[in-house]
């Protein structure tokens, strides 16, 4: 464990200023994100810590007052080629249609929930947002009907292939449904994630945030060995286990939505357990 | 802030030293920054080319402050640990320290 010292911390107030993070806590009985954020620090030496503080400048945490704004653009990018061509556009969410009644309350949900909710009229007044499979098969024509299936991210892209091949297999009054006529739309993605779903299934994903790899697609040669050796070092300190190293399926992705991260995210922002706090965490397992 | 307290940070300052001390007093790292702009604030401390330094200001304060607590020889630049001070107990207390509050670590 080493030291936090004043010049450490006034470089973590620069980054929370530049990212318009809050430094004090708006909860008295939470630790806040200031401080998680320096207790994680305080387990790495000099040199981790300057690479976590670097790379969190490149950190992006959707909050909630942002989160619907980035749909509506992800939404909004899917342009005439949609809004005019089709007459039917069916909404459905991201997620496994053998299970209709997921196991957790899920992101997509939430998305999907905003078709029902909100007027949304103003973009189009084509949605038919629905879970059904039977009314899928009822009303969906390829010639004149689009699928999108929503979430707020996709990562590797392996849930997302992986929930379009269900729906391509699905069936509907004149066969299956084409996969020009599914789009998947999320808030953000991993450009990697993106280039999965368009080689494996064919699909586009619609994303108004994308994101290269927090290490490998932004240092090179020399200097992207050094990082990749100070963050294997990190991993080694936290005792991420091997199939979570930067990030499951390696994703590098530096991002939080809401106030859940998700594990394509290097492990040093959310990785917790009762003793070890972490600044953005998946679930809440640190006991003070 | 209290005079143990005032001098630590300052000195923490000076020397760019750990803040842990601070920490285990019971203060958050949020709360420690708003005390280090205070110091910038009132002058007592600079942010040059991204370090922080104690200005002649400050210094003299840490030698007001020494003064006023009769600090003398090795106590005027040696801080006391103040974190690691517990009240006093009776002779016949029996001390059996929880495992989770140890403050030196406890390797699984």
């Amino acid at each position: 464990m080493s030291k936090i010292n004043p010049d450490l911390l006034i470089k973590i107030v620069e980054l929370f200023e530049k990212k318009n993070w809050p430094i004090n806590n708006s909860n008295a009985n939470t630790i806040s994100l200031f401080d998680r954020f320096c207790e994680r620090l305080k387990l790495l030496d000099d040199n981790q810590k300057l690479l976590v503080i670097e790379l969190s400048y490149n950190y992006t945490w959707i909050q909630l007052k942002t989160y619907l704004e980035h749909f509506y653009d992800s939404l909004l990018l899917l342009g005439d080629n949609v809004f005019n061509s089709y007459d039917k556009i069916f909404v459905y969410p991201l997620l496994s249609i053998s299970n209709s009644v997921p196991l957790k309350t899920k992101s997509a949900g939430f998305l999907h929930y905003m078709f029902e909710t909100d007027d949304y009229t103003w973009l189009s007044n084509k949605f038919h947002p629905n879970t059904s499979i039977r009314y899928l098969y009822e009303n969906f024509d390829n010639n004149d009907s689009i699928l999108l299936i929503v979430d707020d991210y996709v990562g590797s892209g392996g849930t997302a292939v992986e929930i379009c091949n269900e729906y391509l297999s699905t069936k509907i009054k004149s066969g299956h449904i084409k996969n020009t006529n599914i789009k998947v739309v999320t808030i953000a993605a991993q450009i990697e994630g993106i280039e999965t779903v368009k080689n494996k299934v064919d699909i586009e994903v619609v994303s108004a945030l994308k994101f290269n790899k927090g290490i490998s697609d932004k240092y090179f040669n020399n200097e992207k060995k050094e990082k990749e050796d100070v963050m294997n070092e990190i991993e080694k300190i936290l005792k991420i286990s091997p199939e979570l190293n930067y990030g499951y399926k390696k994703s590098e992705a530096l991002i939080t939505m809401l106030n859940k991260t998700p594990n394509n995210t290097f492990p040093v922002y959310w990785f917790e357990n009762r003793k070890k706090v972490a600044p953005f965490p998946r679930k809440k397992i640190f006991k003070p | 802030m209290d005079n143990n307290v005032k001098i630590l940070l300052l000195k923490i300052i000076k020397f760019n030293g750990d803040i842990s001390p601070l920490i285990k007093l019971g203060y958050q790292y949020s709360q420690i920054i708003n005390s280090i702009k205070n110091e910038i604030e009132e002058g007592n401390a600079e942010r040059q080319n991204g370090m922080l330094m104690i200005t002649e200001k400050g210094n003299s304060l840490i030698e007001q402050i020494s003064k006023k607590m009769n600090r003398k020889d090795s106590n005027k630049w040696i801080e006391p640990e103040i974190e690691s001070r517990i009240p006093k107990i009776p002779i016949n207390f029996i001390f059996l320290p929880n495992q989770n509050e140890l403050t030196f670590m406890f390797i699984e």
